[in-house]
């Protein structure tokens, strides 16, 4: 059931095809029209972020949580179905990113750098995946409207928190040859541990806030 | 044993100022039950709270022979049509099937197409450009075509004209033959009820007023009217009275009978006389109470 309401919620995302194909064009235009064909993937990831909530704001116009809730499907299903929902559709935009910035590379007659396309697309997932890790909790357990400000609060405190770091002066003092002295295949598959890590409790808290809600 | 369709043990849940208030509802398998009171008694929230949609404070909720509400196998069985449609606005009716059939082995498509042909309802529109009348429509095609056993209506017919409301009661009908099936039909129109609902349950202010048969209704209360002077025995048991210059009118319970004098005209009360007189009940007793 988790595949179908996953295949399910994609149909939704992007339909009608009119709504969802300027996202796509963004993505594409953000590769062609920026200095770093790379930007493309970064824009599917800033895109997504904000694509993830209007889910739960279709939802809400739909009055579609009253049908999940009335669907031979459990609410633990609708939530890990719309994780995954999410992530696949992060991963199309992500590869249609992708595409264009290689595509862009080779017109301008210049070398793809494949570790940079994936130094770039690893970031953008954290990033992504990091961000819905902490919004969708939220917006499963009171809404869209009323969680409406976890839309920005990662992405801001993300940069906050950045910026604050740069201040104080914190990335002198990592110690960045440990990472590089890492394997890539290890940072990598490190990396993807606590990223699955963190997406896995988030989703085990957003089923239990779900669960408890009134609908 | 009889099977049960519905059963409902002291459910109390509290929502703001509102309180449901210990609600026992029983609904044996191959019944409809009428369940009727004025805006706010808590029709909705009961339906809500045996749909699973909500925790309660306390109480139990058990349907079809003892299982949890809201569960996914529950609900393969169960269809539900509440107040407001909930399907997205940006789907087409014809499209309806790959979004909500597929979450259910049994949908039955054909079923589901000749019952918007049987109420006319357009397959290429979308859910958004419908009326309330014809949302109504696609929302009961939605809940039969996945073969329920139970029906939980609230409100079904409140926008639909005379003759949908009419078809909708022929379809209630239809789909009561097999003996399996039983219908919570939750309405303000109380007039659907008289040739459908085997079973009554009037709740005002979250708590249940009377629970029965619709015979038993029209047997347990009656409408006085008359001109008399009322005794305050006569008048306190008088559900929602109302003066009007020197006469008086209200709801008793046929067991009162004996109080009131010869003049005092008793008729038969209807199912609106029952839930009018026992929601204005309360405001009577605020006046009374203030005087």
């Amino acid at each position: 059931m988790i595949a179908t309401f996953a295949g399910f919620d994609l149909m939704s995302t992007t339909t009608p095809l009119t709504r969802f194909l300027p996202s796509v064009a963004a993505i594409v235009a953000a590769a062609v029209l920026t200095p770093l064909p790379a930007f493309g993937i970064l824009a599917a990831a800033v895109l997504m972020v904000l694509l993830a909530p209007r889910t739960f704001a279709n939802d809400e116009r739909g009055r579609l949580d009253t049908l999940y809730a009335t669907l031979p499907i459990s609410r633990r299903a609708v939530v890990v179905g719309r994780y995954v929902a999410l992530i696949a559709l992060y991963l199309t935009l992500a590869a249609v990113g992708t595409a264009a910035a290689v595509a862009v590379t080779l017109v301008q007659d210049q070398q793809v750098s494949l570790v940079q396309l994936g130094l770039v697309n690893l970031a953008c997932l954290a990033f992504f995946l990091l961000v819905i890790a902490v919004q969708l909790p939220f917006f499963f357990a009171v809404g869209f409207v009323r969680a409406r400000p976890m839309m920005y609060i990662p992405v801001i405190a993300g940069a906050g928190a950045l910026w604050l770091a740069g201040r104080l002066g914190l990335q002198e003092r990592i110690d960045l040859d440990a990472l590089t002295a890492l394997h890539p295949a290890a940072l990598v598959a490190l990396s993807a541990l606590a990223l699955a890590a963190a997406v896995t409790i988030s989703a085990v808290i957003a089923a239990r806030q779900y669960a408890r809600r009134s609908l | 044993m009889t099977s049960t369709a519905i059963s409902v043990r002291g459910l109390t849940h509290t929502q703001g100022a509102f309180r449901l208030d210990e609600v026992d509802l029983e609904l044996p398998t191959g019944l409809v039950m009428g369940f009727v009171g004025p805006n706010g008694a808590g029709k909705t929230t009961t339906i809500r709270a045996l749909l699973g949609m909500l925790q309660p404070d306390a109480g139990s909720v058990e349907l079809l022979d003892g299982q949890r509400p809201g569960t996914a196998a529950v609900n393969a069985r169960v269809g539900a049509v509440l107040d407001q449609p909930f399907l997205s606005p940006d789907w087409k009716v014809s499209s309806l099937h790959r979004h909500v059939g597929r979450f259910s082995p049994t949908w039955d498509d054909e079923l589901f197409r000749s019952l918007l042909d049987r109420f006319d309802v357009a397959r290429d529109s979308r859910i958004g450009t419908l009326s309330r009348g014809q949302g109504v429509k696609v929302s009961l095609a939605v809940a039969l075509a996945h073969h329920p056993e139970l029906l939980v209506l609230d409100e079904p017919t409140s926008g639909l004209d005379p003759v949908s409301r009419a078809d909708l009661v022929d379809l209630l009908r239809d789909f009561m033959v097999d003996e399996r099936h039983s219908v919570l039909f939750s309405t303000h129109i109380t007039s659907d009820l008289d040739s459908l609902a085997d079973l009554m349950l009037v709740i005002d202010s979250g708590r249940i007023e009377y629970s029965g048969t619709l015979d038993e209704l029209r047997e347990e209360f009656a409408m006085v009217h008359g001109t008399e002077q009322l005794s305050d025995e006569a008048a306190s048991a008088i559900l929602g009275l109302r003066r009007t210059g020197a006469r008086f009118d209200g709801l008793i319970h046929t067991a009162s009978t004996p109080l009131f004098g010869p003049t005092t005209v008793i008729d038969a009360a209807t199912t609106d006389d029952v839930v009018v007189h026992l929601a204005r009940r309360d405001d009577t007793r605020l006046h009374q109470e203030a005087s």
